[in-house]
């Protein structure tokens, strides 16, 4: 990246911060650098490496499962509490991310902080109610993740400020979900994600939430569809018909990969097999 | 700036610039069988191991990976002692022209480290990230199953 003149690797997130608040827009935060590697040049000086801050971390405490923001997808894949969380959701999600190669490199932190519409792992933290710790040296900011990708990471994240840590709360451990992705090839991006997490009690929905990525921009929870399904059993009629209303008001993104005609047709296909899943 | 780098086996002290990207600086060290395709991260051509993951050297700043341990194409084999994996894609014909090929290896070796008896699916998973425009992939599928036996009944 042509413009860079210093590269700084911290390792701890004091140091972080503190390069953070002296530099704001002569740094550029490096993690799995996927995104940054693709820029050919930057108005930023100074690159601020944080993947030796100590940021790789899968733990949970009394209520929620916490991610460090440099946990790369191969990270979670191999983990084995998230293997069974809420059916292994970020485990799919992560297994349906780009290839072996980039799963080593990506972050969880970067999917957020740079998000492409076709991003693998903001569909499933929406639908498990994410949240985002988000540090300064002054204060600690926790929002959640769907605040975060309305508002563009870009312009929500001030220059001072690191993501840190994803928290996840416990209470989505028995959620059923579904992760389905259309592609062309196994390895292409997607042109379609649909995440689905639905709480059931004796086969009652008490809680649903379904997620689109790569097909609205930013990715989303469709959330006109939660009424549709409270409180009802789920049945082969009323998936048809959360199907069908599930493209209702969406503004699709229709591009070279296919058009939004053909994304809306997707959506419906994808929410009805993802809701299947969860019978 | 300085980077120590262990590049097949042998330490070395680079001059990068901050901002250098790892396959520019592997290839203009001399070392030219990582090779530049897309620079996007999506073909695998530029594939090398680093402390023991595959990964795109074209998507990794150099500086970040000061002190790691990366092995390259050029460190696998020897033209007269090849690899099993190099010489099982010369005997299953999975080479044709070749630019691909130094980034399957890599992966396919990572991929026999950790499992010596891959399934196919496997295999297609871990040669997911490579992009062949001559012969498809069949016999590359073909060649790693037949290194794998190699490497089970020894070199």
């Amino acid at each position: 990246m042509r413009g860079i003149k210093e590269f700084l690797a911290p390792t701890n997130i004091e140091q972080v911060l503190e390069m953070l608040e002296k530099y704001q827009e002569k740094a550029v935060i490096l993690a799995g650098g996927t995104h940054l590697a693709l820029v050919k040049s930057s108005s930023a000086e100074i690159m601020i490496d944080i993947k030796k801050a100590n940021l790789n971390y899968i733990k949970e405490d009394d209520n929620n499962i916490i991610i460090g923001a440099c946990t790369r997808p191969v990270d979670i894949i191999n983990n084995d509490m998230l293997k069974t969380f809420a059916d292994g959701i970020l485990v799919n999600a992560a297994s349906k991310m780009g290839s072996k190669l980039t799963q080593n490199l990506i972050t969880i932190g970067g999917n957020i902080a740079s998000p492409f519409p076709w991003s693998s792992l903001p569909p499933a933290l929406l639908v498990l109610e994410a949240k985002v710790s988000i540090l300064s040296k002054q204060k600690n900011k926790i929002v959640p993740l769907q605040d975060l990708l309305k508002a563009n990471p870009k312009n929500f994240i001030n220059k001072n400020e690191l993501i840190t840590s994803i928290i996840i709360p416990k209470s989505s451990k028995n959620l059923k979900t579904s992760y389905i992705t259309l592609s062309l090839t196994e390895n292409d991006y997607d042109l379609v994600i649909v995440a689905v997490a639905l709480l059931l009690e004796s086969g009652i929905c008490k809680k649903a939430k379904i997620a689109l990525g790569s097909a609205i921009s930013p990715c989303n929870t469709i959330d006109h569809i939660e009424p549709l399904l409270i409180e009802k059993k789920l049945s082969k009629e009323i998936i048809n018909n959360v199907a069908k209303e599930s493209i209702t008001g969406l503004n699709l993104i229709s591009d070279f990969r296919t058009t939004d005609e053909h994304r809306f047709e997707v959506i419906k296909t994808l929410v009805k097999r993802a809701l299947e899943n969860c019978m | 700036m300085q980077v120590n780098l262990n590049i097949n086996n042998q330490n070395k002290t680079i001059e990068i610039e901050p901002g250098e990207i790892l396959l520019d600086t592997l290839r203009n060290s001399g070392l030219h069988g990582p090779k530049r395709a897309c620079s996007t991260g999506d073909c695998g051509a530029c594939t090398v191991i680093i402390n023991g993951e595959a990964v795109n050297s074209c998507l990794i700043f150099t500086a970040s990976v000061d002190g790691a341990k990366i092995l390259t194409v050029e460190g696998l084999g020897t033209v007269s002692n090849p690899h099993p994996l190099q010489k099982a894609f010369v005997e299953e014909g999975a080479v044709q022209c070749g630019y691909c090929i130094p980034g399957m290896l890599m992966s396919a070796k990572v991929l026999l480290d950790k499992n010596n008896n891959p399934s196919e699916e496997e295999i297609k998973t871990a040669l997911g990230g490579h992009l062949c425009r001559c012969t498809g992939y069949v016999k590359q599928i073909k060649a790693v199953m037949k290194a794998a036996l190699q490497l089970k009944g020894g070199r």
